[in-house]
């Protein structure tokens, strides 16, 4: 059973005229990709800096292995590492100094910094450049720069704030690479972006916030089940494909909601059991499928959900 | 003490303080200027003597060195070490390092130490080694051996102070640097505080050592009393330097602890106005007690009382100053009309303090003289002018503040006035010895009632009138000090509540 690495309870930030970040539960369990996504100002920024125990709550608890992050900030700022927007690194150091500073400043020991600095830099891909100074850096290199200070003081979860803002294309794509191999190592991260295609691939986990509050927050599946409270499954048949309709049919909960030869779009009421149940009775009548699948809900799809859920409720509030 | 000295930070800055070249440049600068001196002193001697043989001019040479060497050390150990951790602690809030640096998993005291130890790699070494020879020097003189460890005793003590006042301001002012995103202006800050503080103790001391160096021994065992202790002058202000060092240490290490906090906590503050207040009465002590016990009963009182008034209006402004604040701030979120608004805040602020306190000071001319014969209250009406310019500065502050979030930039111009108001007619008033010139601002009213009523009623010698107002004017500035850090504080959070709002409705 995986561990729980934060816990937050009742977690506001909240200033004399504006409620910031309101009253936010979240659970982060080790290994879990969390893809923080939310409208402009909804607080991701402000809920990031109290994880990172760089901004302090109003009010509400943060733990961090089961440790008071305000009573305890020291051993929180151990565990966790923060990457925020924007950020510049010590360009007076070289790429090799910088990395020996921070892994020195989070206790790693002597013997073991050589290694780890270089490890972190292969990892990022930065390694022959370990001799340059950081301001000499193009703004990618230095993201992955960002994130090689995150390797090297191992820390156990990684808080990265739009890390792929105002990077080129190419940079993008070389940061993406560096996340999915983290996330394959079961590294521990919680990521905001407004790019949701990049959250897409590799992120298991999805808190998506609004006007401060945590609006929705789950694996990606079950966050969309809530949404639409339907699982869509993709088919293709070998043959037979006359047959698939009237099989359909007789299962209550499903319905063809596209078909295209022998492919066929499914909504179904239910979960992945009613997935199962839709195989087995297709499977049971002579047809051969070839591939069977839940739709992959993309993140985009899930954010543009629930804001339009979110301007709908607003519209009303404001209805006489 | 040595989990401190273990330190990140140090061996951060070993990397950038100890490069070749850096090291190379440094000391090529300071044997330069170490040989001119010399250079200098010796062809001095040679030219006003024709020789240069004796030991008789050995000596001479090392007289005319040591004011050059001392001046030397003040440039590397009070300046530049002062200035290198704040120049770093700007250069991060500039360049937006500064969350790194607040992130790390150090304590407040280790990060202090850090920056104190690890950015003054270069010129903690020089400094020490231009004390030697300056040490050298001054025996070689003549001085005595005494004489040369008090002044090299107060001439480091003196720098400790420095340093960690230098990073007492930068780390207080951080979170406005960071806002500002101006590199310029806390190097600017920091450096003119620093140039101040040199000047006003750092001056007449160098002047002083320089212009009496033939009465070194005399000046270094000038006694002073404190409290009925006969202490060297000089050893008595490197011992209060030292306790002014390690506040300053543990408020600068409170803040690089925790960014967002006060720099002292409200027991930190009470005891040090109460540490201050005793070193206020320890130095008047002597002179109360020769002037008989009335002096002395009527001293305590005023102890108590000064210290009771500055607990609360310290903790009091506090407060004050953030209900008013973040009241306007609500105010602004309700969006009255702008006289509405500073009319509302005109209501909650000082005003009202200020009222009462000018009432009070009427008080001597409405109640009784029979009244004034109880010590307490002649205690309190002693301090109304004083509280009255403290309300008066508080007001000042507010309707600074005000103009500043209402009116942009006009605020300036309301800074202006006010810093006139308190200064012009103070300074003609004493320069023309015109009493009703002084009258004019709040210094002069404050003092001339303080002055005026302990001459009519307390009926003390000149001595004890002198003590008094040095120790009200310490007070004053002590507090006023206090009261402007309160508000400063409450007034960026009220500023980052704005932005952030004003951020929101953009977005």
């Amino acid at each position: 059973m995986p561990r729980t690495v934060i816990t937050t309870r009742d977690l506001r930030k909240r200033y004399p005229a504006v409620t910031a970040v309101d009253s936010v539960d979240l659970i982060v369990e080790e290994g879990e990709i969390l893809g923080l996504v939310g409208p402009n100002g909804a607080g991701k920024t402000t809920l990031l800096k109290m994880l990172s125990t760089l901004l302090e709550p109003t009010n509400g608890s943060i733990e961090v292995f089961g440790e008071d992050a305000r009573v305890n900030p020291l051993a929180a700022r151990r565990a966790i590492g923060y990457l925020p927007d924007f950020f510049n690194l010590y360009g007076d150091l070289l790429l090799w100094e910088m990395l020996h500073f921070f892994a020195d400043a989070y206790g790693a020991h002597r013997h073991d910094i050589k290694r780890r600095i270089g490890e972190a830099l292969n990892y990022v891909g930065l390694y022959p450049k370990r001799n340059d100074f950081a301001r000499n850096l193009s703004r990618g290199m230095s993201q992955r720069l960002g994130v090689a200070t995150l390797l090297v003081r191992d820390s156990a979860v990684l808080l990265l704030d739009e890390p792929a803002s105002g990077l080129d294309p190419r940079a993008r794509i070389e940061l993406r690479k560096i996340l999915k191999k983290l996330a394959k190592e079961g590294k521990t991260i919680v990521i905001s972006s407004h790019i949701l295609t990049e959250l897409d691939d590799f992120c298991t986990h999805i808190a998506v916030m609004g006007e401060g509050k945590l609006k929705l927050h789950g694996d990606i599946a079950s966050v969309h089940r809530e949404l639409k409270g339907k699982t869509v499954a993709k088919i293709r048949v070998l043959d037979k494909e006359r047959k698939v309709p009237g099989i359909v049919k007789r299962i209550k909960t499903a319905e063809i909601s596209a078909a295209e030869g022998k492919s066929f779009e499914i909504t179904l009421d239910g979960g992945e059991k009613d997935v199962a149940d839709l195989n087995k009775a297709l499977v049971s009548a002579g047809i051969d499928v070839v591939e069977l699948g839940e739709e992959k809900t993309s993140m985009e799809d899930i954010f543009m959900d629930i804001t339009q859920e979110m301007d709908e409720d607003a519209a009303e509030g404001v209805r006489p | 003490m040595s989990k401190s000295l273990h330190n990140p930070l140090i061996r951060r800055y070993a990397f950038t303080q100890l490069r070749k070249w850096n090291i190379i440049s440094v000391l090529g600068i300071y044997f330069a200027i170490m040989a001119m001196i010399n250079c200098f002193c010796i062809l001095y001697v040679y030219r006003t003597q024709g020789s240069f043989s004796s030991i008789g001019d050995a000596r001479a040479v090392a007289e005319l060195a040591i004011p050059w060497l001392a001046g030397l050390s003040a440039l590397v150990f009070w300046l530049l070490a002062s200035n290198a951790p704040s120049a770093v602690l700007a250069n991060q809030a500039a360049t937006g390092t500064q969350c790194f640096f607040d992130l790390l998993p150090l304590t407040g005291k280790q990060k202090a130490i850090g920056l104190l130890i690890g950015t003054n790699l270069v010129f903690y070494p020089l400094s020490a080694l231009t004390l030697l020879i300056a040490a050298q020097y001054a025996l070689v003189s003549g001085m005595s051996f005494k004489t040369m460890l008090t002044f090299l005793t107060f001439t480091v003590t003196t720098g400790l102070f420095l340093n960690t006042a230098a990073l007492l301001v930068t780390t207080s002012s951080l979170e406005r640097i960071t806002k500002l995103k101006v590199k310029r202006s806390n190097n600017l800050g920091s450096g003119m505080g620093l140039v101040v503080l040199i000047l006003i103790i750092g001056g007449p001391m160098l002047a002083g050592a320089a212009s009496s160096f033939q009465s070194a021994d005399k000046l270094a065992t000038f006694p002073i009393y404190f409290f009925s202790h006969k202490l060297p002058l000089l050893n008595l202000a490197a011992l209060l330097l030292l306790v002014l060092s390690v506040w300053c240490f543990l408020g600068a290490a409170r803040k690089l602890g925790n960014p967002t906090v006060p720099v002292f906590s409200k027991q930190g503050a009470l005891l040090f106005l109460g540490m201050f207040q005793t070193v206020a009465l320890g130095l008047c002590w002597n002179k109360m007690l020769l002037d008989g016990i009335s002096s002395r009963t009527f001293f305590i009182v005023q102890f108590l009382i000064s210290a009771a008034m500055v607990f609360m209006l310290g903790v009091g402004a506090s407060r004050r100053s953030k209900d008013i604040f973040e009241g306007i701030d609500a105010l602004s979120a309700e969006n009255p009309a702008p006289s509405q608004r500073i009319w509302k805040t005109a209501v909650k602020s000082n005003a009202i303090l200020f009222a009462l306190l000018a009432v009070l000071n009427l008080a001597p001319n409405i109640l009784l003289w029979a009244w004034m014969e109880y010590p307490l209250l002649k205690g309190i009406l002693l301090f109304a002018g004083f509280a009255t310019f403290f309300s008066w500065t508080a007001l000042a502050w507010e309707l600074f503040s005000l103009f500043k979030t209402e009116y942009g930039h006009k605020h300036y111009v309301v800074g202006l006035a006010i810093a006139l108001y308190l200064i012009v007619p103070f300074v003609a008033g004493v320069i023309s010895n015109d009493p009703f010139l002084l009258s004019l601002n709040p210094f002069g009213y404050a003092f001339g009632t303080v002055v005026e009523r302990l001459s009519k009623h307390a009926s003390q010698e000149s001595i004890a009138i002198q003590a008094l107002a040095a120790t009200t004017l310490a007070t004053t500035a002590l507090l006023w000090i206090v009261c402007w850090k309160y508000a400063s504080y409450w007034r960026s959070r009220t500023v980052t509540t704005a932005d952030s709002a004003a951020k929101g409705r953009a977005q």
